[in-house]
């Protein structure tokens, strides 16, 4: 059951928590390698640059001070931007090292944010509704999907086509918006 | 139709159904009531959908936009997954998660790497295929690694690509030490080697975690725990120390816990020397440790035998059972000087769940002198378990006659320098030495914050010489270890040795030196002279010899500060720190040979660094900070060819940013300390003066094409303020083309995006100030009354900073004086907030300004307002009957006969603080209706501006002004003059205000 009372921003910071940090890995190292491929990086050096971040995110867990009012986005896209730079520099380095001259334009500041900020929220979600598939049986998780793909469609048809009862569906819409309500609960500026 | 079989729920049922806050059970009964009731599905269905969730609609987006296909997207997920798999072990294996300085360490590493052949590997090196980074230390990183001829895991450990031959040998040595002790608490080592250029050296991998992350996790151990802790350490102990080998790093961070086979195993013999065999260690004394575990005598730099880790040992033990530190000082220094002097609490007082048993034997460990501790690890590990009466060593412990096995030939210090006054040395030399060095490694880089090394036994080499620029070289075994600049520094604390010396390859082939002597042999404590002699004749026998010296050692590759060209290539790219920089760019400036690529490297660096932090202290650095950063930058372009350097400043100019240019700058006003280096360079800009003029012409001219307000503004501070650009060549050069004129027309541009100019003015204060504060010449007046004047339209907001421009008495005069105007000037500033620091100032201006009367200035500022006079013509006529008509112009100085009088305004002196009056009165008389305050704040100052005037005055009035009026008489007319006006604008407005003229009024014009 992955359903949680207890935000998972606060349960990462319990170095103990491992289920926690499965959750938080899997939220994130998608959003992370993603942004990173669309920043430029290769597949392999993006994956790097995901668990870099992830580190220094967990790292930093146990002091990041949860304030209501600063929003967690910004606060990883600080560090992802960071590493961003770390990693681009030791690149540059490295190149210096063996001799080639290589020395690329760092994309700047503001179009790093943007790409950020843009895919954030879509890249969340979407890993935090896979995320909940366990929860369900499969027949209920494919209508819920279907409802969700295409809310215009009526709910009788998509529990006709699925055979699942409609106030089964409309129960477990329900149950999936509160358990994905939970799950984001600080991640994301609503 | 089936009736439904429970009651509908109620209105308050629904509402917590809907905000999903019924327990399921109640749930499903709501389910169950809303398949059976038509008319609750009917509104349940209603409400449902009209509820508007956001996430739910970006939830909706998310998935609509869908995951991207196609077959290298396949690949991608599957890597995708990997990767999840990967960090979530990381994660839940959270001893392996290091700071990022291991990350950048293991990089270093991993760089010189062959890619493995597994996915997810880090690197290949030799048979062995490194997994993931298990820690870093001073001088290597630790990896788990797969051996795959062997097939097991093992750990390696690489030593750093970065440190020098002395770092491999103490490699190699740990290494040795390690592989020499065999014994179930000592990590076991598999293999050394050396490939792809790295050192390293296997040993197998356990599973567990250091001592060190156990007492972060649980603070502190219980009693039994520290006491099988403490009997499998000092077991190991005892087998090295029967080797003569001595850790001198014994710390939990060095304490591996097996977490398999529940032992513990000492780690890290990367500072363990032999007491006996090694008598080269102690010549040099090198020493090092963790301050917070050292030993007095280690702190002290002294020679050590095995006590010293019984000490270690002790701290060790302390912390475990207390959890705390039994030295704390105040940094390093504070550590190292606590360990010697303070007398920590009892365990058993910090502790109480701490026997007095244990808390006796931790004591006893902490002796100051070695002399006091228990005699050997055997001795501590067989207390323990033992009663406090039977321990050996307490009863022994002040008499020389403890018995201590095979290990009584150490006893008794064998290592005892043999000149008695190194005992008595005071200790604070010892600090400063502990200091300096410190400073010196963590500023590097080279060493974590924890390791100190001290290099002590130092000798002393000084240099006297006729040439106080000259800089030598001092070279050991052919390299170079050391580059002497004897304007700075006049002598090197440097390891006793035998040195040659040697001038500087950069100035020996403009000068002959002799040095005597040319090789020295520095003993420990000693000092040597070397005396360098600058010879004026031309070239002689002697300096043949040098040069082919110098060949010779061209072919080592010089190294400075151990390090070389490419390693502070590298360094530069990673360092943040000014110091470091600072060092790396000077580093740079003496190894580049210029001819090589290697130089566009290094210009490159250094340009980066100087785009990035800048040269003076408007960008974030301090003071000190950006003097060393100056100093390197001189020292570099003094050394590389002076075209480079010329190119350089050329290039920052057309497209550098504000930090760059303003290098120019502080170039050119000795503020912020030079470097010996800065005159060669302030030479070569003179003569390339004509050059860099043109070069400034374009380089404003691009930035107000491309309406970089900033940058031009600033580029015209530079240009106006530096020394050895002739401001004449300077300013006709830029007015020919037409800079002024397109500077000009940028402003008429921004005044109509004021707004925009307003913060700009408001955020940059101190930039513009500081441009004042030091600059003197007519253009850069100019600019900044054109900039004032842009403001004019602006907001009330930026008309209180230019007031604040007004009064502040470090600005240039000139400059208050404009600013002053343009507040005077601008109809929406506020009076009312600004007009009490304004009046006080403007009425005292004229002792403050320094400036010329009105009538004799040049600049456009001090032109009159003759519509104004006109207007006043009128009073005149009242006050001196006899003239009908007065007509004001500018510069006529004609007399009509009759009615009407022609008057040259500018051939009167007005003096200074009249015509401030004046100005105050204009702006005071577009108020048409003022506020209480505002009647308050200039009651007082309105009516004592009205004066009346002696016959003499009248007379001479009336006559007017000739072309015979002597200067006197111009004055005085001035006077009489300027106080008409002001008399006719204070009456007007005073009445206007409906304030009475008050007793003040009619008093006589002093």
């Amino acid at each position: 059951m992955l359903s949680t009372s207890e935000s998972l921003l606060i349960r990462i910071r319990n170095r103990e928590d491992a289920d926690a940090w499965s959750r938080f890995v899997h939220l994130y190292t998608p959003l992370l390698f993603r942004w990173a491929r669309q920043a430029g990086l290769d597949a392999h050096a993006a994956g790097d640059l995901s668990q870099d971040v992830l580190s220094v995110v967990l790292q930093k867990a146990g002091t990041f001070c949860y304030d209501p009012n600063g929003s967690f986005r910004a606060w990883l896209r600080k560090i992802a931007i960071n590493q961003f730079r770390l990693y681009w520099r030791r690149r540059q380095r490295h190149e210096l090292l063996v001799g080639e001259s290589w020395i690329a334009q760092l994309p700047d500041r503001k179009s790093l944010e943007s790409t950020w900020d843009s895919g954030y929220c879509l890249a969340l979600l979407a890993q935090a509704n896979v995320a909940l598939q366990p929860n369900f049986s499969p027949p209920i998780w494919e209508a819920l999907q279907e409802w969700l793909r295409s809310p215009e469609e009526s709910v009788e048809s998509i529990g006709q086509r699925h055979g699942v009862n409609i106030w089964t569906l409309y129960s477990a819409k329900r149950r999936f918006m509160k358990q994905l309500r939970a799950n984001l609960a600080g991640l994301i500026d609503e | 139709m089936i009736q439904p079989n429970v009651q509908c729920p109620s209105g308050n049922q629904w509402a917590r159904f809907l905000q999903e806050d019924l327990d399921d059970s109640s749930c499903e009964s709501i389910e169950r009531h809303l398949d059976e009731c038509i008319k609750c599905a009917a509104d349940f269905k209603k409400q449902f959908e009209s509820l508007s969730d956001p996430l739910e609609a970006s939830l909706v987006g998310a998935l609509r936009g869908g995951p991207p296909s196609g077959a290298a997207v396949e690949d991608e997920r599957t890597y995708l997954q990997d990767l999840v798999e990967r960090i979530n072990k990381m994660g839940q294996d959270r001893a392996t998660i290091e700071m990022p300085l291991t990350q950048e360490r293991a990089a270093e590493i991993l760089w010189l790497l062959e890619p493995g052949g597994h996915p997810k590997s880090l690197g290949c090196l030799a048979h062995y295929d490194l997994i993931e980074i298990l820690g870093a230390g001073s001088s290597g990183v630790v990896f788990a690694a797969r051996d795959l001829l062997l097939e097991r895991e093992v750990a390696i450990k690489i030593l750093r690509p970065t440190l020098g031959p002395s770092a491999q040998n103490r490699f190699l040595r740990e290494a040795r030490a390690i592989a020499s002790l065999v014994h179930d608490n000592i990590v076991m080592i598999y293999e050394v080697g050396q490939d792809s250029g790295l050192a390293y050296f296997t040993m197998p991998w356990l599973p567990g975690e250091t001592l060190e992350r156990r007492l972060q996790r649980v603070t502190f151990l219980p009693e039994p725990e520290t006491k099988t802790l403490t009997k499998q350490i000092c077991a190991a102990l005892e087998v090295a120390h029967q080797r003569q080998l001595v850790h001198l790093d014994i710390k939990p961070a060095n304490i591996w816990l097996d977490s398999k086979s529940g032992q513990c195993k000492l780690l890290d013999f990367g500072l363990a020397r032999a007491v006996e065999l090694d008598t080269t260690m102690t010549a040099t004394g090198v020493l090092a440790g963790t301050p917070s575990y050292m030993s007095p005598e280690q702190a002290r730099g002294e020679e050590l035998d095995y006590r010293s880790d019984l000490f270690s040992m002790g701290c060790l033990m302390y912390r475990c059972m207390t959890g705390r530190l039994p030295f704390v000082g105040n940094g390093i220094l504070g550590t190292l000087q606590a360990i010697q002097h303070v007398e920590p609490p009892a365990p058993s007082d910090v502790n109480s769940a701490c026997s007095p048993d244990m808390s006796r034997l931790i004591s006893a460990l902490l002796a100051k002198d070695p002399l006091n501790r228990p005699a050997s690890a055997n001795q501590v590990r067989d207390s323990i378990d033992m009663p406090v009466e039977k321990w050996p060593f307490l009863r022994t412990a002040d008499s020389e006659t403890t018995n201590c096995g095979n290990l009584s030939k150490t006893k008794s210090s064998p290592k005892r320098p043999t000149n008695n006054h190194n005992d008595f040395r005071p200790p604070v030399r010892h600090f400063l030495i502990a200091l300096l060095i410190g400073g010196f490694a963590f500023a590097f880089g080279l060493m974590l914050p924890d390791v100190l090394r001290i290099r002590t036994s130092d000798g002393e080499i000084i240099i006297e010489t006729n040439d106080p620029n000259v800089q030598v070289e001092v070279l050991q075994d052919g390299q170079l270890i050391h580059i002497l600049d004897t304007s700075s520094q006049r002598s090197l604390k440097i390891a006793a040795g035998t040195y040659s010396i040697q001038p500087s390859r950069s100035v020996s082939d403009e000068a002959t030196f002799r040095i005597s002597p040319g090789i020295v042999e520095l003993t420990r404590g000693e000092q040597q002279i070397v005396k360098v002699t600058k010879i004026f004749a031309e070239a002689s026998e002697f300096e043949n010899d040098l040069k082919s010296n110098g060949k010779s050692s061209e072919a080592v590759q010089p190294i400075y500060q151990g390090r070389t060209l490419r390693q502070w290539i590298d360094t530069l790219n990673a360092e943040q720190d000014s110091k470091t920089l600072a060092m790396g760019i000077k580093a740079m400036s003496l190894l580049v040979a210029t001819d090589s690529p290697d130089l566009d490297v290094a210009v490159e660096l250094v340009r980066k660094v100087m785009r990035q932090y800048g040269t003076d202290n408007n960008f974030g650095k301090t003071d000190h900070e950006l003097r060393v950063l100056r100093n390197a930058y001189d020292e570099f372009f003094g050394r590389i060819p002076a075209e480079r350097s010329l190119e350089f400043l050329k290039c920052e100019l057309l497209n550098g940013n504000l930090k760059s240019f303003s290098y120019l700058w502080t170039l050119s006003h000795a503020t912020l300390g030079d470097s010996p280096m800065v005159e060669p360079l302030r030479k070569l800009i003179g003569d390339a003066e004509r050059e860099l003029c043109e070069t400034f012409i374009e380089a404003v001219n691009r930035r107000t094409a491309a309406n970089n307000y900033d940058e031009a503004l600033y580029l015209g501070y530079l240009a106006s303020s530096s020394h050895f650009w002739q401001p004449e060549i300077l300013q006709r050069k830029v007015a020919n083309q037409g800079m002024m004129i397109d500077m000009q027309a940028h402003y008429e541009s921004q005044r109509r995006v004021n707004l925009e100019v307003g913060p700009k003015l408001i955020r940059n204060h101190e930039l513009f100030e500081n441009a004042f504060r030091t600059t003197d010449s007519e253009l850069s007046k100019v600019l900044f009354a054109q900039f004032f004047r842009s403001l004019h339209q602006s907001n009330p907001k930026i008309m209180n900073v230019v007031a604040t421009f007004a009064t502040n008495p470090d600005l240039d005069a000139t400059v208050r004086w404009l600013a002053f105007e343009t507040w005077l000037d601008c109809p929406d500033s506020d009076v009312e907030k600004t007009i009490n620091v304004l009046l006080p100032f403007a009425i005292g201006a004229s002792d403050i300004l320094n400036i010329p009367p009105v009538g004799m200035s040049t600049s456009p500022i001090f032109q009159p307002d003759l519509g104004t006079i006109d207007q006043v013509s009128v009073e005149l006529k009242e006050q001196f009957d006899s003239v009908k008509t007065v007509k004001w112009s500018r510069n006529v100085i004609t007399e009509e006969p009759g009615e009407v009088r022609q008057m040259g305004y500018n051939s009167l002196s007005i003096p200074t603080d009249r015509n401030i009056r004046i100005q105050i009165l204009r702006r005071l008389r577009r108020v048409k209706e003022p506020s209480e305050k505002l009647r308050m704040l200039t009651e007082e100052f309105l009516r004592q501006q009205v004066h009346t005037f002696s016959e003499e005055m009248k007379t001479a009035a009336r006559e007017g002004i000739t072309k015979s009026t002597t200067s006197d008489q111009r004055k005085l007319l001035g006077d009489v003059y300027s106080q008409v006006i002001i008399n006719h604008l204070a009456l007007l407005t005073l009445r206007e205000w409906g304030l009475e003229p008050g007793p003040d009024r009619k008093n006589p014009i002093d």
